[in-house]
């Protein structure tokens, strides 16, 4: 491994240098990086021992300390990490467990119940005798499962394999975006480089573990010397709170989503009282629209560096631009210019590279790229396509993204090519929603638009048709699919009709049903 | 009893919740909010406009913290209660 990639190392190399430096901070309890490499180092050993070779390891762990370690330790002893949202309803919990299958199962121990028909039964893992810190701030707070029946997957090793993040897929069931040593390892480099972190910097965690940004929080922060603060997820929720927490711990660097960023604005004291410590805001997942970004950026020490992030889970941060008076002078901001080292192009229907400028779908070849979808070679290769550019053969991600790219390399996002939409930057395959709809018994058909407020942002719109005598209720149709799916992808509105219209050949019309508005 | 005549601190707070989440979703005044599925940063959103609506005022921004929008309960006694007193505008 390059290493330059290996971000285990370069952590444990921070702490060694840094041992007495603060590295995480959670509610009143801060851990120096002394504490957390010892943890970590501890971690990846009986980790080691417990999880065979092409293995995996399921954390479904509440924000906190535990839950950094455990990523840090899975990444040093070599066993891919699968991130699982505790608060996602127990089927979707359970179908991301069927596909990783992963050999140990490690949960908060205060959520234990939320997992019935699991074992939990090998304390023995989390050694709670061995050591005060162990004892302290790990083992009292988790439980483990090991899953005997598990038979991991050759892409593990085959692939080199960190961590996997599920996504919404199409039809009904989350797809597990593989992401390699190499790809982490390369993209916590760059951004290392582009949005430096040093001792002395307090750097905001906000974004749940199992999305794609804290990446850059936990990595870039814990290999730079930072202090980084978990957000918890009751903070989360509370505009007022969030501006609280990033002002009573001086937090200098923040990276969010356009909407939580927005509801503090809206929410909190931040444009009476500003945020004087806050040095760096960056932002990924959705448009951040120009009005709104002006509030946001109004309202921050005037030296405040703010930056538009672009890249979906399977490439990372690809694109990024400064956002500035001249990113927002055409009333939209672009995503950007490509990353060093990784070419981003439009193709055309065809599948053709573009000479710029032009329109297309937007392709990523490059080290941050993902080698696929875990037990689904037919989805990784319908997103990939082989391309000859300067004389070489690459592989290209397709990212179903629209854009416009410049003569000099800018890239302006357009739209998307397929019934994939943002919610609060949440990826939601609308085919997703749609099929747990359908699965309700008395539902014959469905069809799920997005919609938009300027107060509550994204959300989505359910159009459904009933069996004759249904007496089924909104209510009980969003109680139905929130048992099935995470809370941003149910419906915030409901529509019952006769039955939904249909185009000339068969298909829903859409059109008809409005949307978008 | 209609929305509009809905004057109980608790009550009201209870409509409103049953509202955003569903008439089905078992609450009460000691439901801890951040454990019923759902209530997420959405479902606060709405819930904090469908309080405003009801109490025609727009509340203090730092009224909008966990620890009172923790049970249904707590935002009776703590927000809207007074609310409706008039010992918080």
């Amino acid at each position: 491994m390059n290493p330059e990639h290996d971000i285990a190392r370069k952590f444990l190399d921070v702490a060694g240098s840094l041992p007495e430096a603060p590295a995480l901070g959670h509610g009143s309890l801060t851990l120096a990086y002394r504490e957390v490499a010892a943890l970590v180092e501890q971690y990846a050993g009986s980790l080691g021992r417990a999880v065979p070779a092409g293995h995996c390891v399921a954390l479904s762990v509440r924000k906190s300390p535990p839950a950094i370690v455990l990523m840090l330790a899975c990444l040093l002893a070599r066993i891919p990490y699968v991130p699982i949202d505790p608060s996602a309803p127990l089927m979707r919990r359970r179908q991301i467990l069927t596909d990783a299958d992963p050999a140990l199962l490690l949960v908060s121990a205060r959520t234990v119940e939320n997992w019935p028909g699991e074992q939990f039964d090998t304390a023995d893992i989390l050694e709670p005798g061995r050591g005060d810190l162990a004892a302290r701030y790990m083992a009292p707070h988790l439980a483990v499962a090991r899953r005997r029946d598990a038979v991991g997957s050759a892409a593990f090793t085959e692939q080199d394999i960190a961590y996997l993040l599920y996504t919404s897929g199409s039809t009904g069931t989350p797809k597990g975006v593989l992401i390699s040593v190499t790809n982490a390892g390369y993209f916590v480099d760059w951004a290392s480089r582009a949005f430096p972190l040093g001792r002395g910097d307090q750097q905001a965690q906000h974004a749940p573990l199992h999305f794609d940004l804290p990446v850059y929080d936990v990595f870039v922060a814990l290999t730079s010397g930072a202090c980084l603060h978990l957000m918890d997820e009751r903070t989360v929720l509370f505009p007022a709170a969030v501006y609280r927490f990033l002002r009573e711990r001086g937090i200098t660097a923040a990276y969010a989503v356009p909407s939580a960023l927005n509801a503090m604005v809206r929410r909190s004291a931040f444009r009476r009282e500003g945020l004087p410590a806050l040095r760096r805001v960056l932002y990924a997942g959705e448009e951040y629209h120009v009005p709104q970004l002006r509030e946001l950026m109004a309202a921050l020490p005037e030296a405040t560096e703010v930056a538009n992030l672009y890249g979906p889970v399977e490439t990372n941060v690809v694109t990024w631009t400064a956002v500035d008076a001249r990113a927002m002078a055409a009333g939209r901001v672009p995503i950007g210019r490509a990353v060093p080292g990784t070419e981003v192009r439009v193709v055309s229907e065809a599948g053709a590279l573009l000479s710029c400028p032009a329109d297309g779908e937007l392709v990523v070849s490059g080290p941050s790229v993902s080698p696929g979808y875990l037990n689904d070679p037919q989805r990784t290769s319908q997103t990939r396509m082989r391309a000859v550019a300067d004389g070489s053969e690459s592989v290209y991600y397709r990212t179903g993204d629209f854009a416009r790219i410049d003569d000099d390399g800018m890239v302006h996002l357009q739209g998307r090519r397929d019934g994939m939409v943002k919610i609060r930057g949440f990826r939601v395959e609308l085919g997703d929603v749609e099929a747990a709809l359908t699965a309700h018994p008395e539902i014959v058909q469905a069809a799920v638009l997005p919609i938009s407020s300027p107060d509550a942002g994204p959300s989505l719109a359910a159009h459904v048709a009933a069996a004759p005598g249904a007496q089924l209720t909104p209510a009980a149709l969003r109680e139905w699919v929130g048992e099935r799916l995470p809370s941003y992808m149910v419906p915030a509105e409901v529509t019952f009709h006769e039955q939904l219209p249909l185009t000339s050949t068969g298909k829903i019309a859409r059109s008809a049903l409005g949307g978008a508005r | 009893m209609s929305s509009q005549a809905t004057t109980e601190p608790l009550a009201l707070v209870l409509e409103v919740l049953h509202a955003v989440l569903g008439a089905d979703v078992p609450l009460a005044a000691d439901t801890e909010l951040l454990e019923v599925r759902g209530f997420d940063s959405m479902a606060l959103a709405a819930l904090v406009d469908g309080l405003e609506d009801r109490l025609g005022m727009r509340l203090a921004d730092e009224l909008i913290v966990p620890d009172v929008f923790a049970t249904p309960g707590l935002i009776a006694g703590r927000l809207v209660g007074p609310a409706l007193s008039g010992e918080v505008s």
